[in-house]
């Protein structure tokens, strides 16, 4: 306990040094039953991580978010860094494609394509035009997670905290992990969400998902 | 008339703006050569002892009760743009010089004030409201009036009372190049006066341009027109340029743009046009151009919208080689009309949508941001094609009769068809699979099990055209660790094409 209330003030000084007021964030309700009970919403503004493997489910479970952003009638841009987001499928996650802008930066064996990227999600985080912003991993030529600038994390929750929004980050490799630092960060197996840290509240709750189409 | 400028010198300006008193003894530091330096100053810090450069280190080591305050180069420049907004209160030909001066254009103002006395009076007046300790000059020229203003004395030169006023300054006061100024001390030159008693001729011969620039303006001249911005107006549409001398970082273009911006604006308004969108070059001293586009999402001619989409895209720039010249062109304009807000625009947002679709497809092109729309396509990389982003929704088309024939069948065929990944490869990736139906497949990572597969799922299609024909035969496999994918089997091999 005693770490945790000394790590707490470091951070704030941190921020204090860094010029940055402090933000308080608050929770608003997503829409989604699992997630609403197990945080008490979406934080924002702030920075939420889903990770895990490819194909364990993550971008699906941005999609139901995103489904009820745009069935709020609110639009949402989806960074697609890993440039492989399947519209047909977010149709039928329920998504209104009208309300849905998605951005794909050069891939980053394009010149400037590496930065492309993090710039984007900064824009576009900062811009306050969007309640949700949902941005994946960008990939190498090699079809590895690209590695992030040391700095891009906290440059994300600044532009997140002007913005007023929530940036949804789809995670696979433990180095954007450690330079998220999200708010939240919630792993997915199968249909099991666990939370697995919350720095407004307590981790280790999980929750079961309704069942995945392929399952029915 | 000839012009006359007005100076305004803010000796600790970097430190004001964070709340420090000039009386205060305090630093800004950032990083610079590894290590955390004194980047600027107040004087009473200054008087003590400490200069640019020093470590933290070194300067707590003369003054241990310095206070150190952390740089903050976004809020710094958010702060300069909105200095030089409240100073066209004064004149609205305004730009900075340096990172502590400010020069403005008052021959054509100073009537509105009574005169260039009051004109001293209302920047005395407007910099004490801002919080600023300030020295002020009016002279004939803007380097010389900035390098009077940093010292005391009568602010006010008269017309053609410049090399009189510039004499018993130091050589350096007027920021020449290092090399001239070397040359110059080593002759034992140390004031402009006896910069200014010497031959025109010797000096063009011995110290080449530079030096006849910085003799003819401690001899009381104006340097060759060559310094001054230029607007124009080509094709009907306006354009603004301004030397550089050299400048080797994008902080430099920051310090002139607004400016620059003000001039077009101005050129703009006079026109009757709204700027849709700029063409920004950068003239390199190797002789190369470097540029970038700026589109504004909504017709505008005001400065601070400008101003705030240039920098951006100025972030982006590298400077290859110093800048010698940098020109702002209008590339297309409308005639200007005012813009309402429409009644169902969520105007809480800090910026208009618009602008910032526009940043995005100037910087990542008009391919990477779109929407999307569904393609009636068997072929699953087929099934969808970007549209253009709609800032307003389409309509919709109110629902069907529940005992609709045709809506009933549509329902049925979509209940029939098979759950698509989140996630499809741009290319497909060649795996090794055993087994029928899939029991193990070989990703690049390695063997895995598969736990459940579903399948198979035929797609075939263009068979009419045996170049174009494909048949591929999808499974859905649920592998061990509870990730799912999308594979399929076509001509004798087996692909990767998603995940879900």
């Amino acid at each position: 306990m005693g770490d945790a209330v000394t790590i707490a003030r470091l951070r704030e000084q941190i921020r204090a040094l860094e010029g940055g007021a402090r933000v308080e964030g608050h929770r608003r309700l997503s829409g989604l039953p699992a997630l609403d009970t197990l945080l008490g919403g979406l934080v924002q503004p702030g920075l939420v991580e889903i990770s895990g493997p490819e194909g364990s489910g993550g971008v699906r479970f941005a999609l139901a978010l995103v489904a009820e952003e745009t069935r709020r009638r609110r639009n949402v841009v989806w960074v697609d860094r890993a440039r492989s987001l399947y519209p047909p499928a977010a149709l039928a996650a329920g998504v209104d494609l009208d309300r849905l802008l998605i951005v794909r930066p050069p891939s980053s064996c394009a010149e400037g394509g590496r930065h492309a990227g993090t710039w984007a999600v900064e824009q576009v985080l900062r811009s306050g035009c969007f309640g949700l912003v949902v941005a994946t991993e960008g990939l190498d030529p090699l079809g590895q997670p690209q590695q992030e600038h040391r700095f891009a994390g906290s440059r994300w929750r600044q532009a997140a905290e002007q913005g007023g929004c929530t940036g949804l980050f789809v995670t696979r490799s433990p180095s954007l992990r450690r330079i998220l630092q999200a708010d939240v960060r919630l792993g997915l197996e199968g249909r099991t969400l666990t939370v697995l840290r919350d720095r407004h509240g307590a981790s280790g709750g999980r929750a079961l998902l309704p069942p995945w189409p392929e399952d029915a | 008339m000839s012009d006359r400028y007005l100076a305004v010198h803010f000796p600790a300006f970097r430190l004001e703006r964070c709340g420090y008193d000039p009386r205060d003894v305090a630093v800004l530091i950032g990083l610079e050569r590894s290590a955390m330096r004194v980047l600027a100053l107040t004087p009473a810090a200054s008087e003590l002892g400490l200069h640019r450069g020093m470590t933290v280190s070194e300067a707590r080591s003369v003054e241990p009760s310095v206070e150190v305050e952390l740089w903050d180069p976004a809020g710094e420049l958010t702060d300069r743009s909105a200095l030089l907004r409240a100073w066209s209160r004064i004149s609205d030909a305004v730009q900075a010089m340096g990172e502590q001066d400010l020069v403005l254009e008052v021959s054509r103002t100073a009537r509105t004030f009574g005169g260039e006395e009051g004109v001293v009076r209302a920047a005395r007046e407007l910099a004490a409201s801002l919080g600023h300790a300030v020295g002020v000059a009016i002279t004939d020229d803007p380097r010389a009036a900035v390098a009077l203003a940093r010292r005391p004395g009568n602010p006010i030169v008269p017309v053609g009372g410049m090399r009189e006023a510039l004499a018993m300054l130091p050589v350096h006061a007027l920021d020449p190049p290092e090399g001239l100024l070397a040359s110059l001390r080593a002759l034992g030159i140390r004031t402009l006066g006896e910069l200014a008693a010497l031959d025109a001729a010797s000096v063009a011969g011995r110290f080449g341009a530079d030096g006849v620039r910085l003799h003819r303006l401690a001899c009381g001249g104006r340097p060759p027109r060559d310094e001054a911005e230029v607007a124009w107006v080509e094709d009907e549409l306006p354009g603004v340029s301004t030397p550089l001398a050299g400048a080797t970082t994008t902080l430099q273009l920051h310090f002139v743009l607004p400016g620059l911006l003000q001039q077009l604006a101005r050129a703009l308004s006079d026109l009757g046009l709204a700027a849709v969108q700029l063409r920004c070059t950068l003239e390199l001293d190797d002789g190369t151009f470097a540029g970038f586009g700026v589109r504004v999402g909504r017709p505008t001619r005001d400065v601070a919208t400008l101003e705030h989409l240039v920098r951006t895209r100025l972030a982006t720039v590298k400077l290859e080689a110093p800048v010698e010249a940098w020109r702002i062109e209008v590339q297309e304009a409308v005639p200007s009309a005012g813009w309402q807000p429409g009644l169902t625009d969520r105007t809480e947002a800090r910026e208009p949508l618009p602008d910032v679709l526009a940043r995005l497809i100037d910087a990542l092109g008009e391919e990477a941001v779109f929407s999307a729309e569904p393609v009636d396509a068997w072929c699953p990389e087929r099934a969808w094609r970007p549209v253009p982003f709609a800032l307003r929704p389409p309509l919709r088309r109110p629902p069907p009769a529940p005992d609709d024939v045709v809506d009933r069948q549509e329902r049925w065929d979509h209940a029939l068809t098979w759950a698509r990944p989140a996630s499809l490869l741009e290319s497909p990736v060649l795996i090794e699979v055993q087994g029928s139906p899939p029991a193990r497949l070989r990703l690049p990572t390695g063997w895995l099990a598969v736990e459940t597969a579903t399948g198979p799922e035929v797609l075939s299609g263009s068979w009419w055209q045996p170049e174009a024909a494909w048949d591929r035969e999808y499974w859905v496999v649920r592998l061990t660790g509870g990730r799912t994918a999308w594979i399929y089997a076509a001509e004798h091999h087996w692909w990767l094409h998603g995940w879900f």
